[in-house]
C-alpha cells in the first residue's frame, strides 16, 4: 500500500548547480518593496536540505485525493500494438481536476498564515484557477481569477466550477485593469493570452490584503508537485518495474518537474538511469524552438526577469486547445534542466494528440485534459520507436487532469474542424527579437 | 548586534549573492536609486539574515510590511530579537 509522502523532495541539493538569479525588471521603478510572497515559500527555494517536511495542515488536504493510482495501461497497450509496458499516474480524481491543487493547497495554507484575505491569479486553460479557488475556499480566503477569454468561452463550465468555489471569475483582457485595457488594442485583442491575465492578477493584486499568487512554474510549486513523482518511484518499486522512459507535457513545468524530478534526482545520486521525456504542443515550441535567455515572466514587464527558455513575451500562440500549454516560457528549473541535457523534448501538433487522447480514453476509460493528452501521444511514440529498436521498456506517462470540462475539443477533433497550426520561424525570430537587454553577465 | 553592524551584515550577504559591495546608511534606498533589489531579493535577503542571526522573522509581518530603505530592516530584526 503507498502511502503519501510526509516530505517533499527538492533536487536543488543534487543537481550540482546554481540555478541562474532573477533579475530585475528594467521597466520596474518601484519607490519601495512590498512582498507578495509568503517568506516561507522563498526559505523552500533557498533550502538545501534534500527533504522538506509537508505541513500537517496540508497533509490532512492531500488525504482528500491521495495517493493517487498508477496504472498499468494493458489495453492501450494492445491498441497500439507495443511490447512495451505503459503506465499512467493520474492526478485528474480532485475537485480541481487536476495535478495543480498540489501546489494550490500548499500555496493558499503558507498564504493565509502570512494574513492574506484574498489571492489574485491569472490562468489560461482554467485549471490553476479551479486549483487556487479551491484553495483559497478550504482556508477561508478571496479569490480573483483572470482567465484567458478564449478558454472561458470555449468552457464556459470551468467558470461555473471556479465560481461555486466562491471566486470571481474576470475574462482577460478585461477593462478592469490597465494591462487589459491596453491589451484590448494590441495584437492579443480580446481572445487574450496568459501573460496578460497573469499582468491583470498582478495589478489586482495592489487592493489591500490582495495579493498575487504567480502560478505553477516558480520552484517551491515543482517541489510540492514531487509527491506525484515521489508516489509513482514507490508504486513502481512494488511493481519491481521502474521506468526506463518518463513522458510528461509541458506547460509552465510543474507537472512535469513533479513527476519526473525524483526520478531524475535518483539518477543523480548513482541510482538508476532514466531518460525524462518533455512534450509540447507544435503551436507553443518553447523547448524544442525556443531560447534560453533573460525574459519577463508577464505581459506588464513589473515581475522580475527570470532565464529561461522563451519564445519571448510578445510572443502570441494560435488558439489551440491545450490552453495549459501556451505559455511563452516554462519554469527556470526545468529549462536548466534541458539547457543541460538532463531531460528531453518534443513538439507535436494537436491533431495527432487528440487522436491518441481519444484511443487512450476509448481504451483506459479515462478521457485525458488536451495537455495530458499530449504525454499519452508522446509515450505511444517512445512506445513505438522502442519496438522499432527491439527494447521491451517500461514506460510512465503523467495523466495531469481530466479532460471532462474539454468537450468543445474533443468535439471539434470528431467533427474535423480542428486544424494544426504551424508557427512560422520569422514570427518567433520577431517576438524573441523584443527580449529585453541581457544582462551582461547572463 | 547594533546598527552599523547590521548594515555591514546585510551588505556581506547582498555581495555575497552577487551584488557590488557598497556603502549603506540607514537611508539607503533597497529597490531604485539605492541597491536595486527585487522584491525576492528581498525576501532571499532576510532569509539569509535569519540563518546568519539565527532568528525567523513572522510571514505575516513580512509580507505586510513596505521596505524602503535599509533603516526598515534594521527595524524588523530588532522587532524580531
Amino acid at each position: 500500500m503507498t502511502g503519501i509522502p510526509a516530505a517533499w523532495y527538492n533536487v536543488l541539493p543534487d543537481l550540482g548547480f546554481e540555478l541562474p538569479p532573477d533579475r530585475p525588471s528594467p521597466q520596474a521603478r518601484p519607490a519601495g518593496l512590498t512582498l507578495h510572497v509568503p517568506a516561507t515559500l522563498v526559505r523552500q527555494e533557498m533550502n538545501r536540505r534534500r527533504w522538506l517536511p509537508v505541513p500537517e495542515e496540508v497533509l490532512q488536504r492531500y488525504r482528500q485525493w491521495r495517493p493517487t493510482p498508477l496504472q498499468r495501461a494493458h489495453a492501450f497497450e494492445r491498441v497500439l500494438g507495443t511490447n512495451c509496458r505503459i503506465y499512467y499516474k493520474y492526478e485528474g480524481g480532485n475537485l480541481s481536476g487536476s495535478h495543480k491543487l498540489n501546489t494550490a493547497v500548499a500555496q493558499g495554507f503558507y498564504y493565509q498564515r502570512a494574513g492574506a484575505s484574498c489571492l489574485a491569479v491569472g490562468t489560461g486553460a482554467g485549471q490553476w484557477g479551479t486549483a487556487v479557488a479551491a484553495a483559497c475556499a478550504m482556508f477561508g480566503m478571496g479569490c480573483r481569477v483572470y482567465m484567458v477569454r478564449a478558454s472561458c468561452e470555449a468552457k464556459p463550465y470551468r467558470r461555473t466550477i471556479m465560481e461555486a468555489l466562491g471566486a470571481t471569475v474576470i475574462p482577460s483582457p478585461s477593462d478592469r485593469t490597465q494591462a487589459g485595457r491596453q491589451a484590448q488594442r494590441g495584437p492579443v485583442g480580446q481572445s487574450g493570452s496568459l501573460a496578460v491575465a497573469l499582468a491583470e492578477a498582478l495589478e489586482d493584486a495592489r487592493e489591500p490584503g490582495t495579493h498575487f499568487c504567480t502560478g505553477s512554474g516558480e520552484t517551491y510549486s515543482l517541489l510540492h508537485q514531487t509527491v506525484a513523482g515521489l508516489e509513482a518511484q514507490e508504486q513502481l518499486a512494488s511493481l519491481a518495474d521502474p521506468p526506463d522512459v518518463i513522458v510528461a507535457s509541458l506547460g509552465g513545468g510543474s507537472n512535469l518537474g513533479g513527476l519526473v524530478l525524483p526520478f531524475l534526482g535518483a539518477m543523480l545520486t548513482g541510482g538508476r538511469p532514466v531518460r525524462c521525456v518533455s512534450v509540447e504542443p507544435s503551436a507553443c515550441p518553447k523547448l524544442t524552438r525556443g531560447r534560453y535567455a533573460y525574459d519577463f515572466t508577464d505581459a506588464s514587464g513589473l515581475a522580475p526577469l527570470q532565464k529561461m527558455y522563451t519564445l519571448g513575451h510578445a510572443f502570441s500562440p494560435p488558439a489551440i486547445h491545450a490552453g495549459g500549454l501556451r505559455y511563452h516560457a516554462t519554469a527556470k528549473l526545468i529549462s536548466s534542466l534541458y539547457h543541460r541535457e538532463l531531460i528531453e523534448a518534443v513538439a507535436y501538433p494537436q491533431r495527432a494528440v487528440f487522436a491518441s487522447g481519444l484511443s487512450f480514453a476509448r481504451a483506459e476509460g479515462i478521457v485525458p485534459a488536451p495537455e495530458s493528452a499530449h504525454a499519452v501521444h508522446g509515450a505511444a511514440m517512445e512506445a513505438l520507436r522502442a519496438d522499432r529498436a527491439g527494447q521491451r521498456q517500461s514506460i510512465l506517462m503523467g495523466i495531469s487532469g481530466h479532460g471532462m470540462f474539454d468537450m468543445a475539443a474533443y468535439q471539434a477533433y470528431l467533427d474535423g474542424t480542428m486544424t494544426d497550426s504551424a508557427v512560422p520561424e520569422d514570427e518567433i525570430a520577431r517576438s524573441l527579437a523584443r527580449l529585453p537587454e541581457q544582462p551582461v553577465d547572463a | 548586534m547594533n546598527d552599523q553592524n547590521l548594515r555591514q551584515l546585510i551588505m556581506d550577504v547582498l555581495v555575497a549573492e552577487g551584488h557590488e559591495d557598497d556603502d549603506v546608511t540607514s537611508e539607503t534606498a533597497l529597490a531604485e536609486g539605492g541597491l536595486e533589489l527585487t522584491s525576492l531579493e528581498l525576501v532571499r535577503l532576510l532569509v539569509s539574515l535569519e540563518e546568519r542571526l539565527g532568528v525567523e522573522f513572522d510571514d505575516a509581518t513580512i509580507m505586510n510590511a513596505h521596505f524602503g530603505t535599509v533603516d526598515d530592516i534594521v527595524a524588523l530584526v530588532a522587532q524580531s530579537a
